[in-house]
């Protein structure tokens, strides 16, 4: 038998995009060199997956060309990044942003938009990477089981770090990723320097598992009743409730209140628009919300301290925080004062430390890049998100296949609990978390065009057509 | 007939385009592969220079890390803090093998460090460490009564808000530079001695000052 060379080189380059999935949570404790690897890669693999699709040898997906206004409010984005660490005539920079050309005045530099050439330049590189990698999973992401595959690679990513975690704690070795940790003893962080980092990449890995979870069962009421008694240690399902447990755990003893919250935000809000779209999961949604919010309240109780007093420490410390990202919008309101120039920036203004000891600036992801990008970047990561998640709901009506609205509920709850966990903090600067929100996005796009290939076949095809055109990889409903 | 010329001018124009956008991605690649060498580049010296006291103090050690902090900076000029490192290698060698060296020597690593000063600060021009360097170098060369060393004084005072390590080093080269200093600078650092770090409010008033 003839091996399909198209399948051969497709395989390839998805395999090469997986492993990518698995690196991301490293380069962030990897530091800034790590950040280039994970860039390379990313770069390498569109330039690869381009020549063959010059020669040949790779489709193209019908999504890319679906997506187009979100690919183009992208590029827009990147390109503005860009353009704020290019020289402009003095008038036009006066009247762009007069704050910056006053600093400028004053320190004799030259005359740009951003006040950190450096920051901006690599927050360039890096916008640019996520917006390639987005494209490449809009154009790899073709098929269910892709999707599957991806999701499990996630899953698996993070059973991993909430295994490594635990690991370090439970026996004392207390490592990183290959040093001792200088901090957080005692508390789980995987490989990455920070607890609430790792907890933050493990409510997107759990949502993952979750969506798995739906897809995977049926919605009925007696179903769950029989799964839980009939069980077997080789079906899938076992496994992913294991890992459930584990990264549960994990998240549990981070202690990360950000984290806790927005799981179950995220998590109760997708489910409500999983009901709506999806008759007859009400019940299931229900007692999933119930499950993660009983185990949230056992591990807030587990932590010593009053749960009150975390919140009005976080409050205070968050309000605190966002006064300096709010003078600093203040001063740049048009164009901000560079992407990425915020750290920099912030210290001009104010001699604070947070109370916590975090590693996560509690700055909001939202005013962080209001202050360093400006508003029009806001606005475009806005519309590409509201633009994603309506086509994603759009698609999904009673009639979807469960396995597709399973995935599509992981893909949005990850999205949900991204966005709340931004509201609280910079964790858009993590490139996990910003690598999984992209491939979450993209997601919608891809799962919206297999409901409606699926969807349109029995108008558009004869039952012969029908029979060829319809993917094996779905399982019966 | 038609449509096979149609199906083979749209694969040709396919194969164009991905070869140009194959093209267009290859620039932020080859920026990534140098930013990324660069930093493998540096890593090193910037670990050297973190250390509190760097171990293994030889000229031959200052030369080779000069060397690859030097490469770094060829991959990435717009990296702030290798041009920044490089200097700070040059302020090491004067402080510790100043007997060694002749005048020209000594001007030289001086007027190095004070050049990769001037490029750091072009590039992060809010970073109050920079400004202040660039004044103690300036100090160190005797050029404590110049323009350019009361601003650097007087920039340092103004962006070091949260730094009250360089907010002491700004009122020491204040100090240092007695009469000679400029009253714009003098009167920076004036506002820094009259409010010391522990009472400044939240908000010190940088930004307000730039309207």
């Amino acid at each position: 038998m003839v091996r399909d060379s198209k399948e051969d080189f497709n395989r390839w380059i998805f395999y090469t995009y997986l492993t990518l999935l698995v690196l991301l949570p490293i380069s962030d404790a990897g530091g800034i060199l790590a950040t280039s690897i994970v860039e390379i890669w990313i770069f390498t693999s569109a330039i690869t997956w381009l020549l063959l699709l010059a020669a040949g040898r790779v489709k193209l997906s019908a999504s890319i060309y679906k997506s187009w206004p979100i690919v183009a409010s992208f590029i827009v984005a990147v390109l503005w990044t860009h353009l704020q660490g290019a020289r402009l005539p003095q008038s036009f920079l006066g009247w762009l942003s007069p704050a910056a050309l006053e600093i400028h005045d004053v320190t004799h530099s030259p005359l740009t938009l951003s006040l950190d050439l450096q920051a901006t330049s690599e927050q360039t590189l890096r916008s640019g990477a996520f917006v390639v990698l987005f494209c490449l999973s809009l154009v790899l992401l073709a098929s269910t089981r892709q999707i599957m595959s991806l999701f499990t690679v996630l899953v698996a990513s993070g059973v991993f770090q909430a295994s490594f975690g635990l690991t370090m704690v439970a026996t004392g070795l207390e490592y990183g990723l290959f040093e001792p940790k200088q901090s957080h003893h005692g508390v789980v962080t995987g490989t990455f320097a920070d607890p609430d980092q790792l907890a933050g990449y493990l409510c997107a890995c759990i949502s993952i598992a979750l969506g798995l979870l739906f897809s995977t069962k049926s919605t009925a009421r007696g179903s769950v009743n029989d799964y839980i008694l009939s069980s077997k240690i080789t079906q899938p399902t076992t496994w992913l409730v294991v890992a459930l447990a584990v990264m549960m755990t994990a998240l549990v003893l981070t202690h990360s209140l950000v984290a806790n919250v927005a799981l179950f935000v995220g998590l109760a809000i997708s489910l409500i628009v999983y009901s709506i779209r999806i008759q007859g999961a009400t019940y299931r949604s229900v007692l999933t919300i119930a499950i993660v919010l009983g185990i949230q309240i056992i591990g807030t109780l587990a932590h010593g301290e009053p749960l009150w007093d975390r919140l009005v420490s976080a409050v205070e410390d968050g309000t605190r925080h966002a006064k300096v990202a709010l003078s600093v919008i203040d001063d740049f309101p048009l164009t901000g004062s560079g992407a990425g120039s915020y750290a920099a920036m912030s210290a001009t203004y104010h001699s604070i430390k947070p109370t916590s000891d975090s590693i996560v600036n509690p700055v909001s992801d939202y005013l962080r890049i209001m202050a360093g990008s400006g508003p029009l970047i806001l606005i475009l990561l806005g519309f590409a998100l509201c633009q994603s998640l309506w086509v994603g709901a759009k698609s999904m009506d009673p009639s979807t296949h469960k396995l597709e609205s399973g995935l599509w509920l992981g893909a949005t709850m990850t999205l949900m609990i991204t966005l709340v966990q931004s509201a609280f903090g910079s964790y858009l600067q993590l490139n996990a978390i910003a690598g999984t929100l992209m491939i979450a996005l993209a997601i919608q796009w891809s799962l919206a065009r297999i409901v409606r290939q699926h969807q349109h076949i029995p108008s558009r095809a004869s039952p012969l057509a029908l029979r060829r055109r319809i993917p094996s990889n779905l399982p019966p409903r | 007939m038609n449509t096979h010329l149609r199906s083979g001018s749209a694969y040709r124009l396919n194969s164009i385009l991905s070869i140009i956008g194959a093209c267009l991605i290859a620039i932020p690649l080859s920026s990534a592969t140098k930013q990324g060498l660069a930093r493998a580049y540096a890593k090193p010296s910037l670990d050297y220079l973190r250390a509190e006291t760097p171990t293994d103090l030889s000229v031959e050690k200052l030369k080779s890390h000069l060397e690859n902090l030097k490469h770094a900076h060829r991959l990435a000029p717009t990296n702030a803090t290798n041009s920044a490192a490089i200097a700070k290698l040059h302020q090491v060698w004067l402080d510790n093998f100043l007997v060694s060296l002749d005048i020209n020597e000594l001007l030289q690593h001086s007027e190095t460090a004070t050049f990769f000063l001037r490029k750091s600060i072009e590039l992060q021009p809010v970073s109050p460490e920079y400004w202040a360097d660039l004044a103690l170098e300036l100090s160190r060369r005797g050029r404590s009564s110049s323009a350019e060393f009361g601003y650097a004084l007087q920039n340092a005072a103004r962006f070091s808000t949260s730094r009250q390590d360089v907010q002491q080093r700004v009122i020491r080269l204040g100090d240092d530079a007695g009469d000679t200093l400029s009253s714009n600078a003098r009167e920076a650092v004036e506002k820094l001695i009259k409010r010391p770090p522990a009472r400044q409010s939240v908000v010190l008033p940088v930004g307000v000052g730039l309207k």
